[in-house]
């Protein structure tokens, strides 16, 4: 079940995580799995076809950052067209999430 | 220590990117899984367990090859590794070739894509650089104008300025001839003094007779505007005496409608009813600097009573002065010698009467150049106004164009590439208006020709209104200001569109 929730969202989760400054790929997968307990984990295998799909779509932008003393690494960060795909899924989501809890949500409470 | 590089490359298989697209792909995914592999090790599973875990996390890898080869990594992000991205090779000739064809053909599909706008700014430009181009010729015909002699700057305009009743008059070029032949004896004033006198007459030859202009002039007025017969001659000093033979020295017009391409040198033409003789025919464009053209010249002939007296043709004298005489000089020269001649010969009807010295190049310039200043000011106007309406035109254009731009840009056409499809665009816009341009001089031109004389006050001496605009021509130097005016156009657009584009 969360499994399939999350090929729905994983867009969503990605253009959030780097709204506010870049990040690797490892460092996406690894703040998804901790910040949900580790229901949702990305391996290298979803993480990246993914990753590629939303920069192709010039959503967002890879770029090797060199830093001293360290190996380089693939920084992803969003773009304005990113931003607002963002944006638009977000409200996409919490109207959704609205929709939803006003079914299941109330007849659970 | 694990190799992760090769252990990804394994298990992606070819991918089909590029080289360097490939070590990227592998060095990214090699480092996620070595930290994976990592943080596993520190939770406290053995090697085994830890690669084992990654083996069964990532399963099976054909769907990320997949997805890989899919989104063509190659577009993406590359450009961001390098200080500097690698440069294309430079285009062969035909490469060159071809693509200028395409931009034409793009140009071309883009103008036919609008064409009422498009032929509104064509007309726009036509309008507004034709009559620049006109301007153009005139100011040019004004500052500098086509006379014939070899120091125009010292030739002056002889003529009286009198005062009856308590208003000024000039009487353009018109003297008595006791004042012109008095003014030939003052070398230290003048270098040469010569005339004319313009009459109407009938001419007649055997084919017709017509009504025409006829100039009278002196002895040096050919030799002063530096003119020689183009066949034949012109007249000899013994023919300006009272009682020679009747002579006639025509021009080529009269020449062609009246002997019909024969050479009219020996024969005769009756002028008013009395036989001359025509000595010689002179070159086309030949006038004495005034505003019409005379059909034929013939010799002053005043008789010594006259020479001595206000009686006779009166003469329009140019002057040349004295080589280092300023013209102050010579008007506090002719001073005296004007009150001279009033006390011998009376002022008539004036209070006041004076010889005046007036630069040639005043009188023929002088009221013209204000005319001119608001003709150019006007025509600036319209120019700008055309430039702007065309460049609002273009630009609205782009806007709905933005999207195909950036489709470009996005699927690889470099940034000269786009440039310089731009800048043919706009030459294709402009070639059309220049021809246009060239059209609307050429009739503003020639309603210009027809319409200022009458339009504007006669200046002194009966000079054309715009001296040498009648001369004017669609020349080399109007063909340049065009091209001139056309290339400041065409990179005006051009600059307006690119910066427009890069917003």
């Amino acid at each position: 079940m969360v499994q399939e929730l999350k090929k729905g969202t994983a867009e969503l989760l990605v253009l959030s995580l780097i709204e506010e400054r870049a990040r690797h790929g490892y460092e996406i997968a690894k703040l998804i799995g901790s910040s949900t307990d580790g229901e949702l984990n990305f391996h290298a295998a979803s993480l990246y076809p993914l990753l590629y799909r939303l920069e192709q779509r010039k959503w967002i932008r890879g770029r090797w950052v060199e830093k001293a003393g360290q190996r380089r690494r693939r920084y992803y960060e969003l773009t304005a067209a990113g931003r607002k795909a963002l944006a638009d899924q977000r409200s996409g989501w919490r109207a959704f999430v609205k929709a939803m809890n006003r079914i299941v949500g109330e007849s659970h409470a | 220590m694990r190799d992760w590089r090769r252990y990804v490359r394994e298990r992606l298989g070819e991918l089909g990117l590029s080289p360097e697209r490939e070590a990227d792909v592998i060095e990214e995914i090699a480092q996620d899984l070595e930290a994976r592999f990592a943080d596993l090790l520190g939770q406290g599973l053995t090697e085994r367990q830890a690669l084992d875990e990654i083996d069964c996390a990532e399963g099976d890898w054909s769907p990320l090859a997949a997805a890989i080869r899919e989104t063509k990594g190659d577009s993406l992000g590359r450009r961001f590794d390098r200080a500097d991205p690698p440069r294309a090779p430079s285009p062969s000739l035909a490469v060159l070739v071809d693509g200028l064809w395409q931009d034409l053909q793009s140009a071309r599909r883009h103008l036919a894509a609008r064409p009422w706008t498009n032929a509104l700014a064509v007309l726009l430009l036509a309008v507004g650089v034709g009559a620049a181009a006109v301007a153009f010729i005139a100011v040019r015909a004004v500052l500098f104008p086509q006379l014939p002699f070899d120091s125009a700057n010292r030739v002056v305009v002889l003529h009286h300025r009198g005062v009856a009743s308590g208003r000024e008059m000039n009487f353009p070029g018109l003297i008595g001839p006791v004042d012109f032949y008095r003014l030939r004896e003052l070398p230290q004033v003048f270098a040469r003094v010569e005339g004319w006198s313009r009459t109407r007459a009938i001419l007649s030859s055997p084919v017709r007779s017509e009504a025409a202009l006829v100039e009278y002039i002196t002895d040096g007025m050919f030799g002063f505007l530096g003119a020689k017969a183009q066949s034949g001659r012109t007249f000899s000093a013994e023919e300006f005496k009272p009682g020679s033979v009747d002579v006639v020295v025509i021009g080529t017009g009269f020449a062609r409608r009246h002997f019909d391409g024969k050479p009219p040198v020996g024969k005769s033409i009756e002028i008013d009813g009395r036989r001359h003789q025509i000595v010689g025919v002179m070159p086309p464009g030949f006038q004495v600097p005034n505003r019409l053209i005379a059909e034929a010249w013939l010799p002053i002939r005043h008789t010594a009573d006259q020479q001595a007296g206000r009686q006779g043709l009166p003469i329009a004298a140019l002057a040349e002065l004295r080589p280092g005489l300023s013209l102050q000089q010579a008007k506090s020269e002719l001073e005296p010698f004007s009150a001279g001649l009033n006390e011998q010969f009376g002022m008539g009807p004036f209070q006041e009467l004076q010889l005046v010295a007036t630069p040639i190049l005043d009188l023929l310039t002088g009221d013209a150049r204000s005319t001119l200043w608001m003709l150019s000011a006007a025509v600036a106007l319209v120019l700008l106004v055309a430039a702007i309406n065309v460049a609002a035109i273009l630009l609205a254009q782009l806007t709905a164009r933005r999207r195909e731009i950036a489709l470009r840009a996005a699927l690889g056409a470099a940034r000269g590439r786009l440039l310089r499809q731009l800048f043919i665009e706009a030459l294709t816009l402009y070639v059309p208006a220049g021809m246009g341009a060239l059209a609307v001089a050429w009739g503003l031109l020639r309603w210009l020709q027809s319409a200022v004389p009458a339009l504007l006050p006669s200046a002194p001496l009966a000079t054309a209104a715009i001296p040498g605009l009648q001369e004017a021509r669609i020349d080399p130097a109007t063909l340049a200001f065009l091209g001139v005016v056309g290339v400041c156009i065409a990179g005006l657009v051009f600059v307006s569109r690119s910066s427009a584009r890069s917003r």
